[in-house]
């Protein structure tokens, strides 16, 4: 991708200025206060989970896979449905209960610290549900979110995935400029009624344990930039089956899964996004699908970030137990100035670690695709509104055609390219910044701890290897800082190109 | 540290290298994720097949009948073997390590027992504490005068589950100082947990140990413990360094087969200009860790805190060097590298219990650096 400006002075147009990373600031004044209560309502309750829920079963879920790599924690998705985790954080409008999205940060963060892994199942469904509604198809997202809370409501855990990843392409999928060059085969053939899909998808969090999956797929995978579909397909549909499992390093508890695709029919009413549907926004195929695998790792990073904070606050936690523990020569570790020193470092990496995703939430808040529901308007008029309300008089509407249009097109125009640049840059800056932190703390508290901290019994070894996945998925770190530094920099550098040929190596 | 590689021919060092990377290609390679939890594969027959081929027996003295080689050899061999499966390679150190501490306490033509039992010929490697260090594991109280008699818990005795003896300290209560002991692992009195699962090198499985009013042999003098200690250490650093070396290198290999074939975003991986800087910080780190470990043999010539210190430095420098190169390993691969399906998981697993070997690596940085101040004062 080329910065926009042509002339190639090698100097920037203007200076970098750190612009937009006062998000906190501007958010004290633009969102509504009530946030403020749900961040510490969802944190209660992150730890009232983990007391009853999840600290009890960390250790041993992840135990279990590793002797038989096809277990599945269907128990824990029981118990987490019935703390309503899957629905509680959907938008009213589509049958959830409503909590503002922002909340389910400093949630995640809270359960990582007690096991990652376990986490992601609950993350993993949100990151498809963040996928779904960034299609601005109300119909569909409408359909498929009702479908959720119903049967969670009826005791069946019903979650949503997000299937990107293939065989042959991940993180060039995951970057616009890339994407072009990825090397796709899961091709949906537009038939009668609906598509075709054939192909595979690999790496899917929670696929095994989820009832939706939304689908990226390709109607050309030679161009795939401008052919990108989204599909919504439901577990059981003919011609979609689940392949193996992966043998992972960490995040036991969150299975990773393929997907395989043969001559599975895809109806037109579970077409979340084609070039057809945005024909008439007055953008090219391109442009619109670009933007689409644009907007949403804004929201969906802060989330790994989070992760990543717990995992970090996990690590430092579990060092300062050990040294308060553990004598050595004659006096508990703790009381060595050397290990108070990197004590301080640990504890100095979690904090740092929260308050730069909680930039990125503010931000998300304020510039990203979700930032409708937080026009304070909107905000507290939905707030006051019972559900039944939408389910009668709102839900009918957004079978209309014209709904959707006008929503996608109000999203699409409402985000300008300052914001879409500004966002996917701190998306990726957060992401890499938080969980090469994560990593940071299990290596500092793996070396505090000795021979102690690789025990499974004791627990911090689970961290390092649950950390290390938060480096990879959703974008490498290293694309992720490629993207930062297009986004954020190149973007006032005149004739600086970025993922080029140019910037390859030398033999 | 007593390094003789100089004295050895090159093509005998050369030769012995090759047997351990055969061996290690032959009888390793095909099953290395079978021999880690949970276990499909034990172990036991790759150590029997290790002791057919004399790599139990390296550092044995001769007079023993094993073959006597040096630190050095042991080395070369020990980084081969991890390249393909470190948790073999922390098998034949454990192995080695007890063997030093022995062989640092025991009068070689007065010890009979203590040379058939440890001979090789029996069948079982020797277990030892090769995680900890003084200062940092538990002792075993020591009772009763002529025959020794050892209570108390061992936690994470490698190989405890597999050998028949093994090398344990203990210390009289009140006592200040502790000694080494022989232990027969059948005896009353013993009793072992299961394999206690570890991050890495899972092929050599620990256990933890409680024991009660267990007789032991004492190895060397009462209270020498700390010098045996270090005498071992000074000699297994080195190994514990070509250890993280072989890591390493067995992480770098994959990485750059891995960027050439791998095509991502329009290329192959390979023609990414941070790739290829990713690759280049991994063979700077593997390239300083061979002059690291090389230095160790010339040390003594020159080096500013002469060998002993080298070693030691190199084992800690080495093994960070690892932790980072082999993290790296996995990011380069992506997803895939997180998996089973390649070794690179395992190797990251591995570098970081590598890290343990000899003990808490904060702890070794801090005797180290009082062995140095002491010198200054002296």
């Amino acid at each position: 991708m080329q910065a926009p400006t042509p002339e190639a002075t090698g100097h920037p147009r203007a200076p970098l200025g750190f612009t937009g990373t006062l998000n906190s600031i501007e958010a004290m004044h633009r969102l509504p206060v009530w946030i403020r209560g749900d961040f510490y309502r969802a944190l209660e309750l992150a730890r009232r989970f983990n007391d009853l829920v999840v600290k009890p079963m960390s250790g041993e879920v992840d135990l279990k896979v590793m002797e038989d790599n096809d277990y599945l924690p269907r128990d824990f998705l029981k118990k987490a449905n019935e703390w309503g985790l899957f629905t509680l954080w959907i938008p009213k409008m589509y049958g959830g209960k409503g909590m503002n999205m922002l909340s389910l940060y400093p949630f995640m963060e809270e359960v990582s610290s007690a096991c990652a892994g376990l986490a992601n199942l609950i993350g993993a469904h949100y990151l498809g549900v963040s996928v779904l509604c960034s299609s601005c198809n109300m119909d569909i997202t409408n359909r498929v979110l009702r479908d959720v809370v119903k049967e969670n409501d009826r005791g069946r855990p019903c979650t949503i995935s997000l299937a990107w990843t293939e065989p042959d392409a991940g993180t060039d999928q995951v970057q616009a400029p890339l994407l072009p060059g990825a090397k796709v085969r899961t091709q949906a053939t537009k038939t009668a009624g609906g598509y075709v899909v054939n192909g595979s998808k690999v790496f899917i969090s929670s696929g095994h344990l989820s009832t939706w999956h939304m689908l990226i797929c390709y109607e050309d995978v030679l161009k795939p930039a401008d052919t990108i579909v989204m599909l919504a397909v439901k577990t059981g549909m003919r011609g979609f089956t689940f392949g193996h499992k992966e043998r992972k390093m960490g995040q036991k508890a969150c299975v990773a899964s393929e997907l395989i695709f043969e001559d599975c029919f895809v109806p037109d009413e579970n077409v979340c996004f084609d070039r057809e549907q945005v024909r008439r926004l007055g953008i090219t195929a391109r442009q619109a699908g670009l933007k689409l695998i644009d907007m949403f790792p804004a929201v969906t990073q802060p989330g790994v970030a989070a992760i990543s904070t717990g995992i970090a606050r996990a690590a430092c936690e579990a060092a300062v137990r050990y040294a308060a523990e553990k004598k050595v020569a004659g006096k508990a570790l703790i009381n060595h100035e050397w290990v108070q020193l990197v004590i301080a470092d640990l504890y100095r990496n979690a904090v740092s670690s929260r308050a730069i995703y909680m930039e990125a939430t503010y931000a998300a808040g304020l510039l990203s695709m979700i930032r409708l529901l937080f026009n304070k308007a909107i905000f507290y008029l939905t707030l006051v509104t019972p559900g039944w309300f939408f389910t009668l008089f709102v839900s009918p509407l957004f079978r209309l055609g014209i709904v959707s249009h006008v929503y996608r097109k109000m999203n699409f125009e409402m985000t300008s390219p300052e914001d879409e640049r500004h966002m996917s840059g701190l998306g990726s800056l957060t992401k890499f910044t938080c969980s090469d932190l994560a990593m940071l703390n299990c290596s500092l508290a793996l070396d505090l701890m000795g021979a102690d901290g690789t025990r499974h019994d004791l627990g911090a070894e689970k961290l390092f290897r649950d950390a290390k996945l938060l480096q990879i998925y959703e974008g490498t770190n290293e694309v992720n800082r490629i993207n930062l530094f297009s986004r954020h920099i190149a973007q006032v550098m005149p004739g600086v190109g970025v993922f080029e040929q140019g910037s390859g190596g030398e033999r | 540290m007593r390094i003789e590689a100089h004295a050895m021919h090159n093509g005998e060092l050369e030769a012995f290298n090759d047997l351990a990377e055969s061996f290690a290609k032959k009888e390793l390679l095909a099953h290395v994720h079978e021999r880690e939890f949970p276990y499909a594969l034990d172990a036991a027959e790759a150590v029997e097949a290790a002791r057919k081929a004399g790599l139990l027996s390296v550092n044995l003295p001769e007079e023993w009948g094993g073959t006597g080689l040096d630190a050095s050899v042991l080395a070369g061999m020990l980084s081969r073997i991890s390249a393909v499966d470190a948790g073999m390679a922390g098998i034949l150190f454990t192995h080695a390590a007890a063997l030093e501490i022995i062989s640092a306490a025991v009068d070689r033509g007065d010890c009979a027992e203590v040379c058939r039992l440890v001979s090789g010929r029996e069948g079982s490697p020797l277990a030892f504490q090769v995680y900890g260090g003084p200062g940092e594991i538990e002792l075993p109280a020591v009772a009763g005068e002529g025959v020794n008699q050892l209570s108390g818990r061992l936690p994470l005795v490698a190989l405890g589950r597999m050998a028949r003896h093994a090398v344990v300290p203990g210390a009289r209560p009140g006592g200040e100082k502790f000694s080494w002991y022989l232990v027969d692992l059948s005896l009353d009195g013993v009793k072992k947990s299961d394999p206690v699962l570890t991050l890495g090198m899972q092929a050599c499985q620990a256990v933890d140990i409680e024991l009660d009013a267990v007789p032991a042999l004492l190895l060397g003098a009462e209270g020498q413990g700390g010098a045996y200690f270090r005498t071992m250490q000074a000699r297994m650093s080195a190994g514990a360094a070509a250890i993280s070396l072989g890591i390493m290198e067995g992480s770098f290999r994959e990485a750059l087969a891995y960027a050439r074939q791998r095509w991502q975003g329009g290329r192959y991986l390979e023609e990414w200009s941070g790739v290829r800087m990713m690759l280049a910080r991994m063979a700077v780190q593997i390239e300083v860790s061979r002059c690291c470990l090389a230095g160790c043999g010339i040390a003594g010539n020159g080096a500013a805190f002469g060998g002993e210190g080298s070693a030691l430095a190199a084992a800690l420098h080495i093994s960070e060097l690892a932790c980072a190169a082999t993290s790296e390993g996995v990011q380069l691969l992506g997803g895939n590298g997180y998996m089973k399906d390649y070794g690179q998981e395992k190797r990251m697993r591995d570098a970081r219990q590598a890290r343990c070997l000899l003990g808490m690596g904060g702890l070794r940085m801090m005797s180290f650096i009082g062995t140095i101040m002491e010198e200054a004062r002296a």
